[in-house]
């Protein structure tokens, strides 16, 4: 809200017409940041996300949406409810990961996502479980920002893509829809990136035995996502079989998204990963 | 080749909102607008951050965060915060929220 208000001082023209990359002209007025949720990563990236007059919703991207300051200070997020701290660490959680395994990953934001990956795994569920756990607060804080940092570097792939579906869809928050698709999208990536995913099972301090290491990171990912309370069903926020092609339409259309998943989806892999979850 | 841009500065630590009237000053900074999100009014950092804040500079504060907000909410926000900050345009907007 605050990025976006900031350059329509300077900007004419409708907020939808900026929707997509590069379309806003003129910088605004230098903001500062101050996050009280830990998810986002909106104070580290040029990003915004709108929802247009038909409720669908869209990102702008423009370099002048930066911060100039951001403020990570952990004691704002203490009265935040320990459900928003789940979402919105998951969502954190897939920047870092999307990050790391799509095809625009680099050694920039590899060092972000990695530094995000530790972060979040180590505290989101001590912060989820203990809500006066500044410590905890404090690591996802961080975390988040690193998260933001990486996507920045490197963007988001198709658990974006197919979570700004159903969010839209259904209303369901933007975390929850994201831990929703984490997992049933990098299973379908993880023959594409499965050294990459490894890497991260390593990071997370997880051994691998009988099972590959993208495999235990995954199902390691799965048991947090479950820990914390993300639901792992569509139907309870009012979805049936009948969207699920509308849905996977809406969802390809997010180019920007799909064309950085480290392993090429059609229409029947956006279906059949939705199918899944009613 | 790899693109990136980054905030210029970054504060972070427990109590680091508690430095922002100092940051300000720092900055130059005279008209501050101040988007904060409404919940977030009563609680102990921000009673303590807004008479500082006050005290040293033209503040208008516009309430009203709201994370992915409609095309529509965004623009009725700047319509809000230019009529509140009237002329010259604030030198910077903070934003506490979301």
């Amino acid at each position: 809200m605050a990025k976006l208000a900031a350059v329509a001082f300077r900007n004419g023209g409708p907020i939808e017409a900026w929707m997509g990359v590069g379309k806003i002209y003129n910088p605004g007025v230098p903001t500062i940041l101050v996050p009280t949720t830990a998810g986002t990563g909106s104070e580290a990236t040029p990003n915004a996300i709108v929802s247009g007059s038909d409720g669908t919703k869209a990102g702008i991207v423009s370099p002048f949406l930066m911060a100039a300051t951001v403020i990570l200070d952990p004691e704002l997020t203490l009265t935040a409810p320990s459900k928003v701290i789940a979402s919105t660490g998951i969502d954190a959680l897939a920047h870092a990961v999307e990050s790391y395994t799509g095809k625009k990953a680099n050694p920039l934001s590899d060092d972000f996502a990695i530094a995000a990956v530790r972060g979040i795994l180590s505290s989101l569920k001590g912060a989820y479980e203990v809500p006066a756990g500044v410590a905890s607060r404090e690591a996802v804080l961080v975390a988040s920002f690193r998260a933001g940092q990486a996507l920045t570097a490197a963007g988001t792939t198709a658990v974006h893509a197919l979570a700004y579906a159903i969010g839209s869809a259904y209303h369901i928050p933007h975390g929850v829809a994201n831990g929703m698709l984490l997992v049933p999208v990098l299973s379908f990536n993880s023959d594409a990136c499965a050294d990459r995913l490894g890497e991260l099972c390593r990071i997370s301090g997880n051994a691998s035995g009988v099972k590959s290491g993208a495999d235990t990171f995954l199902d390691y990912i799965e048991a947090l996502v479950r820990d914390v309370g993300i639901p792992d069903s569509l139907p309870s926020f009012g979805a049936r079989e009948c969207d699920i092609s509308a849905l996977a339409a809406q969802a390809l259309k997010a180019t920007r998204l799909m064309d950085n998943n480290p392993k090429t989806m059609g229409i029947a892999d956006v279906s059949g990963i939705f199918a899944a979850l009613l | 080749m790899y693109g990136y841009d980054a905030p210029r500065k970054v504060i972070a630590g427990c109590g680091s909102l508690g430095g922002l009237p100092a940051f300000l000053i720092q900055s130059g900074a005279k008209r501050i607008t101040l988007i904060i999100d409404p919940v977030l009014l009563e609680t102990a950092p921000i009673r303590e951050l807004l008479p500082s804040l006050k005290e040293s500079f033209w503040l208008d504060v516009q309430t009203g965060i709201v994370s992915e907000p409609s095309a529509e909410a965004v623009e009725l926000m700047a319509e809000r915060i230019k009529k509140g900050a009237g002329t010259p345009e604030p030198d910077v907007i903070a934003a506490i929220g979301g």
